[in-house]
């Protein structure tokens, strides 16, 4: 296996095109890396403008952010409208998705199609759409503009991706282990949550958290659909446009991407772990 | 088949199932004992496994009907049939333990506590898993899981335990064991068995009774012995075993006989069969019962022609090639050559002899046309 | 025993609710809830969009508001007309060249003819897959390249005519182009090395490749804005090392077609490496092996080898980054200025932004839907065909 690997790097690239190669991926993770630990270094800078050189070291942004009460009712909005779009969105993509990889039924693959469109109809396009069908004046779906309206949206773009991540984990799974479960007794119900239910609980997981962080990263949708109380995404990029609160949204911006890149390791480490729990079935 | 319905434990009466416009299985009749160890034998894709689904309840039939314990239960749920089945590469549960996956069924019927724990117990004894209730099935071997599997099924007491080539994952010298094995634990509890395997040996093994299928059609349902001596279609005797068939012109008929003349003393004597057809008719005899040397008369005589030989541990199989047309296989034991004055080797001319009594007379060879020798032998 | 004569199936004793109906029906029951919030929030707001741009739905309530925004007042299909035909001439062919017309026409229905072709006939299909989809971004690209470098546009509130958005598009898709090319450019290295030069823990490796990818979009365009401003990072850096006058700062860095493009790429990379890193680590490795026995060069192999059996996910990977990129408005909004601005933020304009025309924003969105559409549908189409390598 190594000496294959091996073979295989000599014959893709020479010892020098490696080295070149290399430096280059180097220089390409200090690229991607760069700006947002530049945000990370600046939240503790004591300047109000942004510039070089660095004054000195406080927390004081930190401070500010937390004491803004308008910025904690919109990262609470946040949280929650993210917590309902992740239950609800892979709550429907579990469903669907059983029925897409266990059932054979007319229309299934225009049903599949369907529950991925809304990954390539551009945001702007969708945002637009809602706030037609939610107008304030004669709306077509009486639900008010706000962040029911927000939630809506967002689970709307988060259930491709459930989908995406749940549909191959329960394809996955060996059809006669229901059948196994049903054999003992075991209505269908009871067979998918004794036995299908643990076995795709790490896919599970991973839609709940990429749900959650979907929603709580979405911007153009939520700027369509909020009312007066906005989103934290939303607050922010209005702060962004108006260039004013800007050293006060660097902190939150720091905690954001950190929180993010938890968030995303978590799921990584789950889907692994489920992985070895299991025994990878490829 | 014979025997009335209300005789059979398991009783399937004019069974189809298409799938599309494809006969899985075609009007199929089985009548199977309470207590009986019973085997579907056939080549993959000949309807065995549909079969089997149909008796757990996971296919429903196109057509006919299918009775356990007297009771039709045709469109009944896998759920609530009183069968269990042992699956093919197990499809063991694997997020639970070991005792998890044996005392599933128990819990899920809601047996108590104290009784689950007992009953699964037991069924561990049964199939000598005794010490692993904590594993989970992935850090165990093929043979441990094979056990789980039964244990996980007989643990319900089930009116019958159907069994999908549960050897199939094993190696052979698991397998042979397993055979044992299953036919002991078939015998201490007393449970019917359903067997669906495409190795005519594992069926021969451990079976009351067999029956042979090929391409939804059920071909004989005898006990192995009858099926091996007495193979009631070509394709039958081509498929338990090795067979030699023969087509025989009956030249005369004499005391009992039918004797073919084949020109220079050679001859192929059968026994007459009982309705006394006349035509042509399909002979089998088996490999072993082919000797180089003289045997007692009456008896058949021809000469031939070795193409090949060979070697296979205790015996050596010799195809030859007759003068008449077509080829037979001869299996000697190794121990009986050694006392052979001189080897039989490839090109030689030998003269091979058979008794009357080893030649069995199949049928008339049109009513098997379409089937001839050699399709379908995978084993 | 031995049935041979195949007898005559009777009528079947079946059940009114066999096992197939009943599968059928679950699986409808068990797709319904999701396809039911899809019909009424994704297709039928949809469909009301399409409503208002052909002018059977307009935001004004009254006759006098009516009057206030321009708005239609029954079917029309003058918003579209002005879109696509007056506006697309202006767009395309500039105001002089009207010889040009003709042969315009002609090419573009047998376009068309092509591409309905292609999509509906199978064997077309398979021929000309490739081609059709290269030629629909090249009837893309083709106006942009026939209008004078350097045009520039009014600012953005100030659109008004059918030409202007086309133009608009036009310059978006190749914005978009612009910034896919090369983020493919520097994804194909990078996916490579990951493939072929790391020896140990490779998947780990793409998790730090890829992660940012997963992070606030928004935060990481913010993060250029501090880098890149008047008075960001990279001028305040030259300010103190007395490269550059302070009153005098690099101006493009920020708030030009060139910092949407640059930061689009950053945004969309780390999201490309992916597909690409899966064709070519679901290549069989063999091949390259045989290629050099065989006594090809490095580069022949990479070039005869490596790159055909990449390629599907290249063209999956480009496409992954231009459709969004197409309808892109956060980024322009918040480093584009004056001269970056891209399609997206018109209908944001039209919507939100000021002047509340919804019936030209909904004509606005139901053409870039319309692009989306079309494109992600022939290339799936030909991926399939093309190359089942990707995922």
């Amino acid at each position: 296996m190594i000496a294959r690997r091996r073979a295989s790097t000599d014959v893709a690239m020479s010892p020098g095109g490696r080295r070149l190669l290399g430096l280059f991926f180097v220089g390409f993770l200090v690229f991607l890396y760069l700006p947002t630990v530049i945000l990370g270094i600046f939240s503790f800078n004591t300047s109000t403008v942004i510039a070089f050189p660095l004054e000195g070291l406080t927390v004081d942004w930190y401070a500010k952010a937390w004491g803004n009460a308008e910025l904690k009712k919109a990262l609470v909005a946040s949280i929650w409208v993210g917590l309902a779009v992740s239950v609800v969105a892979t709550l429907l993509g579990v469903l669907v998705s059983y029925a897409l990889a266990r059932r054979s039924f007319r229309g299934k693959s225009v049903v599949s199609a369907f529950v991925l469109v809304p990954l390539v109809v551009p945001t702007v396009v969708l945002g637009v759409a809602l706030l037609v069908l939610f107008r304030p004046n004669d709306p077509v779906i009486p639900i008010p503009l706000g962040l029911w309206a927000v939630l809506i949206g967002h689970v709307v773009i988060a259930l491709p991706f459930a989908v995406l991540l749940l549909l191959p984990r329960i394809a996955s799974i060996d059809r006669r282990l229901e059948e196994a479960a049903q054999d003992l007794g075991a209505s269908w119900l009871q067979g998918f949550r004794r036995v299908v239910l643990p076995l795709i609980t790490p896919a599970l997981l991973s839609a709940l958290i990429v749900s959650f962080v979907i929603s709580i990263d979405e911007v153009v949708i939520a700027s369509f659909l909020v009312q007066d109380q906005v989103t934290l995404p939303v607050y922010v990029y209005g702060g962004l446009r108006l260039n004013v609160t800007i050293p006060l949204l660097i902190p939150i911006a720091t905690v954001m991407i950190t929180v993010s890149f938890l968030l995303v390791l978590a799921a990584e480490l789950i889907r692994r772990y489920g992985e070895r729990r299991v025994g990878v079935r490829q | 088949m014979g025997l009335p319905d209300t005789d059979g434990h398991i009783v399937l009466e004019g069974v189809t199932k298409l799938f599309g416009d494809f006969r899985a299985v075609d009007d199929i009749d089985l009548t199977i004992a309470k207590g009986e160890f019973f085997s579907l034998l056939g080549p993959s894709g000949c309807g065995k496994t549909t079969t089997l689904r149909m008796i757990a309840g996971f296919e429903e039939p196109t057509v006919g009907r299918i009775l356990l314990e007297g009771e039709d239960v045709t469109y009944v749920p896998a759920a609530k049939r009183h069968v269990n089945m042992v699956f093919q590469a197990y499809a063991l549960f694997p997020h639970m333990t070991v005792w998890d996956n044996i005392a599933f069924g128990l819990k899920i019927k809601k047996v108590p506590r104290d009784e689950t724990e007992q009953r699964v117990a037991e069924a561990m004894g049964t199939v000598r898993l005794e010490g692993m209730e904590k594993r989970r099935p992935g850090q165990l071997s093929g043979g441990q899981q094979q056990r789980v599997a039964l244990a996980r099924a007989l643990v319900n007491k089930p009116a019958a335990l159907l069994l999908d080539e549960p050897l199939g994952a094993l190696d052979l010298k698991l397998r042979k064991e397993m055979q044992l094995e299953l036919k002991r634990i078939q015998t201490d509890t007393e449970t019917t068995f359903v067997y669906v395997t495409h190795d005519q040996e594992e069926a021969l093994t451990m079976s009351d009774r067999i029956a042979v299928m090929d391409r939804g059609l059920v071909e004989q349902v005898a006990a192995p012995r009858e099926l091996y001596e007495r193979p009631a279609t070509s394709f039958v005797a081509g498929f338990i075993g090795v067979s030699n068939v023969i087509r025989l012109r009956p030249d005369r008929r004499q005391d009992g006989l039918v004797v073919m003349d084949a020109g220079e003393g050679q001859r192929i004597v059968a026994p007459a069969p009982a309705g006394g057809a006349s035509g042509d008719l399909l002979v089998t005899v088996r490999p072993e019962k082919i000797k180089f040397e003289e045997v007692g008369e009456p008896a058949s005589r021809l000469s031939a022609t070795v193409t090949d030989v060979v070697y296979v541990g205790s015996m050596t199989a010799y195809i030859v090639e007759l003068p008449i047309g077509g080829q037979l296989t001869i299996h000697r034991l190794n121990d009986e050559i050694r006392h052979a004055s001189r080897p039989v080797r490839v090109g030689d001319r030998v003269t091979l002899h058979w008794a009357a009594e080893a030649s069995f007379v199949i049928g008339p060879a049109d009513e098997t046309t379409g089937r001839t020798l050699g399709e379908g032998i995978e084993a | 025993m031995a049935t041979t004569a195949t007898p005559v199936i009777e009528a079947p004793r079946r059940r009114k609710w066999g096992r197939r109906a009943r599968e059928q029906s679950s699986g409808y029951a068990l797709s319904a809830p999701a396809v039911a919030v899809l019909l009424v929030f994704f297709l039928l707001p949809i469909y009301f969009i399409v409503r208002y741009s052909i002018g059977l739905d307009r935001f004004a309530k009254t006759e006098a508001a009516a009057e206030l925004t321009g708005e239609l007042a029954g079917f029309s299909t003058e918003l579209w007309r002005n879109f696509l035909g007056e506006g697309a001439e202006i767009a395309l062919l500039g105001k002089s060249s009207a010889a040009l017309h003709l042969p315009m026409y002609v090419v573009g229905i047998v376009f068309v003819v092509l591409v309905l072709g292609a999509v509906f006939g199978k064997r077309l299909s398979a021929r000309f897959g490739g081609w059709i989809v290269g030629g629909s971004f090249f009837l893309l690209l083709a106006p942009f390249m026939t209008i004078p470098a350097g045009n520039n546009l009014l600012r953005l509130a100030e659109l008004e005519s059918g030409g202007d958005f086309l133009r608009l598009f036009f310059r978006s898709v190749t914005m978009a182009t612009t910034s896919s090319v090369w983020a493919v450019a520097m994804a194909f290295p990078i996916a490579y090395f990951l493939a072929f030069g790391i020896r140990k823990s490779k998947y780990t490796w793409l998790l730090v490749v890829i992660a940012p990818f997963l992070t606030s979009y928004l935060l990481r365009v913010f993060a250029w804005k501090l880098i890149l401003g008047d008075q960001g990072l990279i001028n305040s850096a030259l300010f103190e090392l007395g490269l550059r006058d302070p009153d005098n700062a690099l101006s493009f860095l920020i708030y030009s077609q060139f910092t949407v493009i640059l930061v689009l790429l950053y945004a969309w990379v780390p999201f490309l490496i992916l597909p690409i890193f899966i064709a070519l680590e679901n290549m069989d490795r063999r091949l390259l092996e045989a290629g050099t026995d065989l006594g090809a060069s490095r580069l022949q192999t990479f070039r005869k080898v490596t790159l055909p059996i990449a390629a599907p996910g290249i063209v999956a990977a480009f496409l992954f980054v231009f459709i969004p990129s197409m309808g892109e408005y956060i980024t322009p909004s918040l480093v584009g200025g004056n001269t970056g601005y891209m399609f997206g933020q018109a209908i944001w304009v039209q919507f939100v932004g000021g002047t509340l025309n919804w019936q030209t924003g909904s004509v606005l969105s139901i053409f870039l839907l319309g692009v989306v559409l079309f494109l992600t549908f022939t290339t799936s189409k030909f991926l399939r065909q093309g190359g089942g390598a990707t995922a």
